[in-house]
């Protein structure tokens, strides 16, 4: 879950196991209701070379008007998503980064 | 007010504020930066430079003589919000054939914060890996 309640960017973050590949899936903040980008399989990454345990991830959601490259580093308990954002249709609006921070209820 | 796709409420723009549209000023990450950490076994230098309003990423690990030059990667560009002008942070995929490396940066108060997602892509069983970086720029920035 998002630390900050308010927050305009990701809410909440699922991670599962998938048979050693971590599936993502994102809840961003909506109005009225929060928006489920669905799930995606991603990429895991340990601390260290060699390292056993995961520690962050990568992964990519292809949207019809956006894609969305996250990537997640844990810091202590904290999880630190980094969302970059790419729009793809005429908007005019530009790329952005944001990054949201999380932790396990 | 037109309402746009999005699938989080940062996706939209302020009411009243119109969409930036072009290229984002790639000024505040163009240039050569160096590791804060001299001893560092990531990156020792990065190469940013803009072509045609695109920016190209070069790499430099650490060797024992001359650092090792990975080649040169476009990079994709990103500001802080959607109505930004200015950008504050790209990403890049170097692809080693063995490794594929993609690199995140962003940039705040003068200083490059750059995290190295390292996935192997052979059979050699080696885990993947990331590692952070911090880069310091020196010098004027590279010409377009």
């Amino acid at each position: 879950m998002n630390y900050n309640k308010n927050s305009t960017g990701i809410s909440r973050v699922e991670i599962d196991d998938w048979e050693g590949l971590p599936t993502v899936r994102i809840t961003g903040a909506g109005c009225p209701d929060p928006i489920d980008w669905g799930m995606v399989a991603g990429t895991a990454f340990a601390a260290v070379v060699g390292g056993k345990r995961a520690a962050g991830f990568t992964a990519s959601f292809e949207l019809v008007f956006a894609h969305v490259l996250l990537t997640g580093r844990l810091d202590q308990r904290r999880l630190v998503i980094d969302a970059y954002s790419t729009f793809l249709d005429s908007s005019g609006r530009a790329s952005y980064c944001q990054r949201d921070s999380f932790y396990l209820p | 007010m037109k309402v746009l796709e999005y699938v989080r409420a940062e996706d939209q723009l302020p009411e009243h504020v119109p969409p930036p549209g072009g290229s984002l000023n790639l000024e505040p990450l163009v240039g050569t930066w160096f590791a804060t950490d001299e001893q560092t076994a990531g990156l020792v230098r990065l190469e940013l430079r803009p072509h045609a309003g695109r920016l190209f990423v070069r790499a430099f690990g650490p060797n024992e003589l001359e650092p090792y030059e990975w080649g040169e990667a476009e990079a994709t560009t990103y500001g802080a919000d959607v109505t930004a002008v200015d950008a504050v942070a790209f990403n890049a995929t170097f692809d080693f054939g063995f490794l594929v490396t993609i690199l995140a940066g962003r940039v705040g108060e003068g200083i490059l914060v750059l995290d190295m997602f390292n996935a192997f892509v052979d059979s050699s069983g080696r885990p993947n890996y990331l590692s952070r970086e911090f880069f310091h720029r020196r010098g004027t920035a590279i010409a377009d």
